[in-house]
């Protein structure tokens, strides 16, 4: 009869031990960590951020010890000096990239209307499917989930979960990611959904709305988590059904998000227009509550 | 007695060695092998554990292996749960049915929990998540993955060569192994 042999008492126990995990660990909400994985992330976050700082630290070791090699050779010296003053050159080259890197990255604080801290990339998501990165700042350096991170060439992501010296940034690029967003150029707004680690999309575009290829979205700021006027993508096809009031459009990110070492986190991002809109919505109720007394 | 206790000192450094190398695929790997895909270095004492471990003792590692990842990635509990139970069933069913002792025969089976694993993933995304990969919009999204996936497959078989010798290295030295299996033939 059991043509397949299959041990049914192994298939109960197993379906017993899967249920209670999943049952316990999912009663949470999407992006914050049960007690149980939290000295796991803790743990994640440690390993990562060792691993970055001993490749780094071999890295510069090698680099001192080839400087080293063939020191007491008094014939071969002179080459020695020429070979380390060309590497140095080349080290040169190096810190001048850095120097250059840092100094943009310098700019970015006076672009951005709130306060901003950087952090370094220490991982990238176990499974390609899904867009994230860990940063090395968390709750302890006053991380919330929902703060926007960005780079000086655009927008990276937000926080996903902000564990208490790491942080998880889910980038544009995931499937889950929606950013509140313009055409700079005609200001039909939309949003922004991740598809792949290459490309995005911006959803919600009326079909009458003037969109074309090489036009930069940028963030609304309307959702008072991004500053606004930040660059996010700009358009690489825009396609019109023959039917439908959208229109399919899309967009490759201002940043590849593989190459990141650096970003920023902005904190307490405030925005005229929101301010204004706030400001409109104060003076609205306080009419509404006077009309109302009277 | 004795045996647990080998046996859990046998999950402890799988346990560990599961937790460095995820950390490894990571941190390391796309830092400076960034165009060539981390092989999946978590499958390979999973593969393990299907061949050479008993049910409560996998069931164990799963658990905990599930944990790790979940750490180092966003992706949805259940998910993992989900694929690699199935991959652990895969290929202690197939351990049943068709067995030989070596490094051919782990290299296959790894070949196919990475080929089953990058399958049951799309199809437990597709019935488990509101936003699943299919469904992310008009297909846009598969095709790069594909070639990931692909490529993935590839250096995590290559590497399950090294990976067949410090697992043994493991077994030998914790569960008194049978040292004729190290030799493998190819």
């Amino acid at each position: 009869m059991n043509w397949l042999r299959l041990d049914y008492r192994k298939i109960a126990a197993l379906i017993f031990i899967i249920s209670l995990p999943i049952l316990s660990l999912n009663l949470h909400k999407p992006g914050e960590n049960p007690w149980v994985l939290r000295p796991f992330s803790f743990v994640a976050g440690s390993i990562q951020e060792i691993y970055v700082g001993f490749t780094t630290s071999v890295q510069s070791t090698a680099a001192d010890y080839v400087h080293l090699v063939g020191i007491n050779s008094d014939i071969r010296k002179l080459t020695e000096i020429n070979s380390a003053l060309q590497s140095k050159l080349l080290s040169y080259d190096e810190l001048a990239l850095e120097n250059l890197r840092l100094r943009e990255l310098l700019k970015l604080p006076s672009k951005i209307p709130a306060k901003t801290r950087v952090a370094q990339v220490v991982g990238l998501d176990l499974f390609a499917e899904r867009s994230t990165l860990r940063i090395s700042i968390g709750a302890k350096d006053g991380v919330k989930k929902g703060m926007a991170v960005v780079h000086p060439q655009g927008v990276v992501g937000y926080v996903l979960a902000a564990n208490l010296s790491s942080s998880i940034v889910l980038l544009l690029t995931d499937r889950y990611a929606v950013i509140d967003a313009r055409v700079q150029r005609s200001r039909a707004r939309g949003v922004v959904k991740g598809l792949n680690p290459n490309e995005a999309e911006i959803v919600y575009l009326q079909r009458t709305d003037d969109v074309e290829i090489g036009d930069k979205i940028v963030t609304s700021g309307l959702d008072n988590i991004f500053p606004s006027g930040y660059p996010i993508a700009s358009v690489e096809t825009v396609t019109k059904e023959s039917s439908g009031i959208t229109q399919e459009v899309i967009l490759r990110p201002m940043i590849d998000t593989s190459q990141l070492e650096e970003v920023f986190v902005v904190f307490d991002v405030l925005n005229p227009e929101v301010e204004i809109l706030e400001e409109a919505a104060t003076v609205s109720q306080s009419n509404k509550t006077t009309l109302e007394s009277n | 007695m004795e045996d647990t206790k080998a046996e859990s000192i046998n999950l402890l450094l799988y346990s560990l060695l599961c937790l460095l190398m995820v950390g490894v695929q990571t941190s390391i790997w796309p830092r400076y092998l960034s165009p060539l895909p981390a092989p999946m270095f978590w499958i390979y004492p999973l593969v393990f554990f299907a061949l050479f471990h008993n049910f409560k003792w996998s069931m164990f590692y799963i658990l905990i292996c599930v944990f790790i990842m979940s750490s180092f990635s966003i992706t949805p509990l259940e998910l993992l749960f989900g694929s690699l139970i199935l991959i652990y069933l895969g290929i202690a069913n197939l351990k049943d049915r068709v067995f030989w002792r070596g490094l051919s025969y782990f290299l296959l089976c790894t070949f196919i929990a990475s080929v089953g694993f990058h399958i049951l993933y799309y199809v437990l995304s597709f019935v488990m998540e509101d936003t699943s990969i299919s469904g992310s919009s008009r297909g846009k999204s598969a095709s790069p993955q594909f070639f990931f996936s692909f490529f993935q497959i590839i250096t995590t078989s290559l590497v399950g060569i090294i990976f067949y010798w410090i697992n043994m290295q493991i077994e030998i030295h914790t569960r008194k192994f049978d040292t004729d299996d190290v030799e493998g033939i190819l």
